[in-house]
């Protein structure tokens, strides 16, 4: 167990590093098209679907950490008002009902992604199959983290409840952060 | 048959808690897996399609214009300079607020964004100078929902995605109603100043008019490189997010107001929120290729149409129908669950687009302000420390300006259309 918790973290600050790396890539071959276009008088003709595959593998990873911290937006509406049994009770059924969900996903179009492979992009040349293929790795890497958090449940180890308005946790954190509130800090209840 | 058991099958697993997206991906894999004609691998095609957009790329980078601006302390500085401008003003607290909140929306296409800056500063700063901490909730709550109206916004982009419209017609679009709803909320502030005795005068420590504006001055060029660069065809709004988003960093780290911590919290920040939006526009667009492959719109038209053949009543049964979408979901979400829905019908009715998208996201914002999924609620009352319960109860008077601003926004086609019939001949 020790281990997959380190698998666990090591995947998400891979998730969260390639994310951000894929960010600023994107803003900056973005920012360099307006230049080379205004400036040197030469855009580049790969820059739109070289940052179009961006998007695609930035949102399939930051989904994937997204889905360790338990951040995904969800509509909570009666989480509160029951007991801590029950909740944990939902909580893993939504956990493995992500995890069947990103599976089935992801093995039923295996096929389709090799059958692919061979037809490239018209701009790059990438092989179709790495565009699908981050959607894929995306949806496996939220199917196992989803069971983590399932399996933690399973075994009775800390629940936390969490709802849509965790989206902005960050911005909320880095903002009282920078202004030292402390008080400010807990999440909303 | 199946369409209905496809959104029932969604509905009770949003109730279950289950994440938006994935709420939306079972109930569409289960009808791929039974249907005998397509494959799961055309529901992988369809999922990534709906992120296979240039458009769509100026979402992660406006997200992280707002981001920075936060980050960078741009926010303050419009704060202060707002201040220093007004401070002569009764009432000039709930000016600054608003007229902040518009200024901050030229940075930033998210009201929670707004909620979150202006809200940890000004609601004390109002509360300490004698206005009452409901009105002072309830203002920086609707005020921060100019911040999703005005472009550059986020839902905006997304409307126009879904619905195929151009991005820059939409922003210009927006640009009067967001106006119009800044006009209102100060009309509400001049009410409240007239009935309420509040200090005058107010000082701001060490801080003088021709300084503040030398410090806000080149925080206002965004807009400039944003709506400039889209109205004189210099970029498109995917690379003016761009040049936005550089401009920013550049700007805090001129005024040494970014450390490289808070830009790489702001780069992780952008990348959350991004992939939470993203993934529910992957799984919506397989959603909303269903609904279309089992004729929903043409159902919903057909249903619209016999009960009225009058425009201004369809319009009316689309406002109530989208504020209660909007008090369940978040307004990406159920813009892309509804743009497919509703804009055959709103085309048999002769509604221009871009005003049905003014509309949309004016209705699904006002959502953002009413529980239970009140996501500015739940933000202010985090940054403010006041019970969600006040935040509540703060905001509801100002429902009242926010459904009159929607009801002309709504019965006014001009206020949408003027802008973009101008400006993009």
């Amino acid at each position: 167990m020790v281990n997959m918790e380190r698998l666990n973290r090591g995947l998400i600050w891979i998730e969260q590093c390639l994310s951000l790396l894929i960010l600023v890539g994107i803003l900056g071959t973005m920012f360099a098209q307006v230049v080379a276009r205004y400036i040197f008088r030469a855009p580049f003709s790969w820059s739109e679907e070289l940052c179009r595959l961006g998007l695609i593998w930035m949102t399939f990873l930051a989904a994937a950490y997204i889905m360790a911290q338990r951040r995904h937006l969800a509509v909570d509406l009666w989480s509160s008002r029951v007991g801590t049994v029950w909740r944990a009770r939902a909580d893993l059924f939504v956990y493995l009902f992500v995890a069947s969900t990103c599976l089935l996903l992801c093995l039923g179009s295996l096929r389709f992604v090799w059958f692919v492979h061979p037809v490239g992009s018209p701009a790059l040349g990438v092989a179709k199959s790495y565009w699908y293929g981050g959607v894929s790795l995306g949806l496996l890497l939220m199917a196992f983290h989803s069971l983590v958090h399932a399996w933690a449940v399973w075994s009775g180890q800390a629940m936390q409840n969490h709802t849509a308005t965790e989206i902005d946790e960050t911005l909320q954190l880095s903002w009282d952060e920078r202004r030292g509130d402390e008080s400010a800090k807990r999440g909303p209840q | 048959m199946t369409l209905g058991l496809l959104i029932v099958g969604m509905l009770v697993l949003l109730f279950l808690r289950v994440p938006v997206a994935f709420s939306m991906l079972l109930p569409c894999l289960l009808y791929v897996s039974f249907s005998p004609d397509i494959t799961l691998g055309v529901a992988l095609q369809r999922t990534m399609s709906g992120l296979d957009s240039f458009p769509l790329l100026a979402v992660p980078l406006f997200i992280l214009t707002g981001y920075v601006s936060n980050a960078g302390g741009l926010a303050d500085r419009l704060f202060r300079f707002l201040l220093c401008l007004l401070k002569r003003v009764p009432g000039s607290l709930g000016y600054v607020n608003v007229i902040s909140s518009l200024l901050f929306s030229w940075m930033s296409g998210a009201a929670v964004a707004d909620a979150a800056g202006l809200g940890s500063v000004l609601v004390p700063a109002m509360k300490k100078r004698g206005y009452d901490e409901g009105f002072s909730l309830g203002l920086t709550g609707a005020s921060s929902l100019i911040g999703p109206m005005m472009p550059p916004s986020i839902p905006a982009i997304i409307y126009a995605v879904a619905a195929g419209v151009s991005v820059g017609g939409l922003f210009f679009a927006s640009i009067v109603p967001a106006l119009v709803l800044t006009a209102i909320l100060c009309g509400s502030v001049a009410i409240y100043a007239a009935r309420h005795p509040l200090p005058e005068t107010e000082e701001v420590q060490g801080t003088r008019l021709a300084s503040a504006t030398y410090q806000a001055a080149p925080i206002l060029l965004t807009p400039v490189i944003i709506l400039g660069g889209i109205l004189g065809g210099v970029t498109t709004p995917t690379e003016a997010a761009a040049v936005a988003a550089a401009y920013v960093i550049v700007l805090s780290g001129v005024f040494r107001s970014l450390s490289w911590k808070s830009l790489r919290e702001s780069l992780q920040a952008t990348t959350t929120t991004t992939g939470s939006i993203m993934l529910i526009v992957a799984a919506a667009s397989l959603f909303g290729w269903i609904i279309a492959r089992e004729q929903g719109p043409q159902a919903v038209t057909a249903l619209l149409t016999s009960l009225t053949d009058n425009p201004y009543v369809f319009l009316l049964l689309v406002n109530l129908a989208l504020l209660v979408v909007g008090m369940l979901l978040e307004p990406v979400a159920a813009l892309l669950i509804m743009v497919p829905i509703l804009m055959p019908a709103a085309r048999e009715y002769g509604v221009d687009p871009l005003h049905l998208g003014v509309i949309m996201i004016l209705n699904l914002v006002i959502g953002l302000l009413t529980p239970p999924v009140g996501l500015v609620l739940f933000v202010l009352s985090s940054v403010t420390g006041a019970s969600v319960q006040r935040v509540i109860m703060g905001t509801l008077p100002f429902l009242l300006p926010l459904f009159a601003t929607l009801m002309i926004v709504t019965y006014i086609p001009a206020l949408s259309l003027w802008l973009p019939k101008l400006l993009l001949k």
